[in-house]
């Protein structure tokens, strides 16, 4: 009995989103996933050293954990997503992300499946395509995608569910939506620090990506019908859900994202009800000046918050001390 | 005894402090340059400010810290009050404008607008990578055209007929305008264009897609330039106000949050004469290495920060 093979799953990108789906269905093949580490300085520095300079700071990061897979796994899953909905398209970087690891990153065994709706190729017949290479058992396979993607349906929902009880909670504290892809709002680089820092003064951040996305497909047409990219309309879909349900909006965009330009732009121009923060972060962005946009963004939102009770002395009651 | 409260905004150029009483009127102020050394220039501030205060009855009980050097002044004098400095202007000049719908500040390295409505900030901006426009680059263009900083309004008044320069990019501003000397245009012309490139570029950069309304405050370094006010004016079709102590807000309006903190504690001059120590250390103990920063008071571990976990500080804390 050879020992199990090892699928490397890079902390990066779709893994943000997909990574139940993933580690379930090699699993159930018998097959040991290995995952990145969180990114750090170092993954960060590879990364932008072998990307080409114009790729955003997420395929930067994406490129520094698929190197660090490099000898841990026998092979590393990156997906090929180029239409997940008929008629609508993926950001071209995810498109093109195996391609780009395969020619950036030497010695490695890639593997791939590919969603294109637009040219009906479906995940189920990819991922069962890909199932074969571990497992002779078409059966088996078959059960590996259901229990894969069943599992990825309750992890989503559960999420989902759990910010939903946080608008349960007395609204005495700022409530903040960070907007962003999962592999932002969720990288320990990009956006868990944002995360992490609002927390630190008091604030209640919502995100973006625990949301239903099916609820948000119903909603974003509200704001908008002409963005095409299906993670963009899932995004604008809990902008306008959350829209009267927090008191700010903060956009997390790594630089130079396409998409992400025009979302925000958009939001920007039409929702006047709601204040809008936009962070564009790259691989040298400095902490001081991060601290001081998001400081005083809170401290307007409760000041906002104060006045509008006509609660003229809780405004100068805010928290005491600024940054620990 | 009378009961005051310290603010001190320690700028990237400039290091300002006020005394202000608890109904807010100033007892004492300085205003000194930092010249990269924030706890020298703090201490030298302090000095200052003692001497102003001796003889009063002033005992100060708060201190607040603002600025890009907050964290470190702040843990030297045990703030308070530590804030940001779009908040602390925004309380310092409300304090004076109760009425004011617009701040433009324009500092050494970096430019802000603060849009105020009903007596409370509701939106902000700040410059994003460039320093065009800024203090800094208004003094090295005037030592390219061999005048002070200082006559630089006065120069701009006296033109008559500005010249364009192209505002965008520092890097441009700076051929534009070696472009135009050497076409013969008179330097009043120059220095009014460069007047008028500022503010068109402030307001298209940092005051993109705000709503500009009057009353509006104008500070920070640049404000001193009464070129650049004018043009202001122009632009806007408002008056601009500018305070004689428009530099003084930060500072202001910290003392009046370490007042609103409700947290008190007597404040010694005698911190003037410890010896504060920084030392930069690389953590080393995971792939991030984050560089740390750590005070130290008489060789005692006062504070640190720049660490994204808290290994590394409780490794410093606790040696081992």
């Amino acid at each position: 009995m050879t020992a199990r093979t090892r699928i490397g799953l890079p902390r990066a990108m779709l893994y943000h989103k997909y990574h139940v789906l993933w580690s379930t269905f090699f699993e159930e093949l018998g097959c040991e996933t290995v995952v990145s580490p969180q990114t750090n300085k170092r993954i960060v520095v590879r990364g932008a050293a072998l990307a080409v300079d114009e790729s955003c700071l997420s395929m930067k990061i994406f490129l520094g954990h698929v190197e660090a897979l490099k000898g841990l796994a026998d092979h590393i899953l990156v997906p090929t997503i180029a239409s997940e909905i008929k008629g609508e398209e993926a950001c071209v970087k995810l498109m093109a992300a195996c391609d780009i690891a395969r020619h950036s990153v030497d010695d490695i065994s890639l593997i791939t499946y590919v969603v294109n709706e637009r040219r009906a190729i479906p995940e189920k017949r990819e991922m069962l395509r890909l199932g074969k290479m571990f497992s002779k058992n078409p059966f088996k396979v078959r059960a590996a995608y259901k229990k894969a993607k069943l599992t990825q349906y309750a992890h989503d929902r559960e999420l989902a569910r759990e910010q939903k009880s946080l608008l349960n909670q007395p609204w005495d504290a700022p409530r903040i939506l960070l907007v962003g892809h999962a592999y932002n709002n969720h990288d320990e680089f990009i956006g868990m620090p944002v995360k992490r820092y609002l927390e630190s003064l008091g604030a209640t951040v919502f995100d973006s990506e625990a949301f239903d996305h099916d609820l948000a497909r119903q909603l974003y047409a509200n704001i908008s019908t002409d963005v095409k990219w299906t993670y963009n309309k899932q995004l604008l879909g809990a902008v306008e859900y959350y829209r009267d349900k927090v008191d700010g909006m903060i956009f997390l965009v790594t630089f130079p994202c396409g998409p992400d330009s025009l979302m925000v732009e958009l939001c920007q121009r039409k929702l006047t009800d709601v204040p809008i923060a936009t962070l564009v972060l790259d691989e040298l962005t400095g902490e001081a000046g991060l601290r001081t946009r998001l400081e005083s963004l809170v401290d307007i939102l409760r000041m906002e918050a104060a006045n509008k009770q006509g609660d003229v002395a809780s405004k100068e009651s805010e928290a005491p001390r600024g940054a620990a | 005894m009378l009961k005051s409260y310290l603010g001190i905004d320690i700028g990237s150029i400039s290091t300002k402090g006020v005394v202000v009483t608890e109904e807010g009127d100033i007892l004492a102020s300085s205003y000194l340059w930092t010249e990269g050394n924030p706890i020298g220039a703090v201490k030298r501030l302090l000095a200052q400010l003692e001497e102003d205060l001796t003889g009063t009855e002033a005992r100060i009980v708060a201190v607040g810290t603002t600025g890009s050097a907050r964290e470190l002044i702040g843990a030297i004098l045990d703030a308070q009050a530590i804030k940001n400095e779009i908040t602390a202007h925004a309380m310092g000049t409300l304090s004076l404008h109760p009425d004011v719908r617009t701040i433009f500040e324009i500092g050494g390295q970096d430019s802000k607008i603060i849009i105020l409505r009903d007596g409370i900030p509701v939106d902000y901006a700040m410059n994003t990578l460039c320093a065009a426009g800024t203090g800094s680059f208004l003094s090295s263009q005037a030592k390219r055209l061999g005048i002070q900083v200082e006559q630089f309004g006065d120069y701009a008044l006296r033109a008559e007929r500005p010249t364009k320069i192209a505002g965008r990019c520092t890097v441009f501003a700076e051929s534009d305008l070696v472009h135009k000397a050497q076409m013969g245009y008179a330097v009043e012309d120059i220095v009014a264009g460069l007047c008028n490139a500022i503010v068109s570029n402030y307001l298209n950069n940092v005051g993109k897609g705000k709503k500009i309304e009057a009353p509006i405050v104008f500070q920070g370094g640049v404000s001193k330039n009464v070129g650049v006010v004018k043009a202001f004016a122009d632009a806007t079709g408002h008056d601009i106000l500018v305070d004689d102590c428009g530099h003084l807000m930060g500072a202001l309006g910290i003392a009046l949050l370490a007042k609103a903190s409700g947290l008190e504690d007597d404040f010694d001059f005698s911190i003037r004469s410890m010896s504060f120590k920084t030392t930069g250390l690389e953590c080393g103990r995971c792939p991030n290495n984050c560089e740390i920063v750590c005070v130290l008071r008489d060789e005692e571990f006062l504070a640190g920060w720049g660490n994204r976990c808290e290994v590394g500080l409780e490794q410093i804390m606790r040696p081992e």
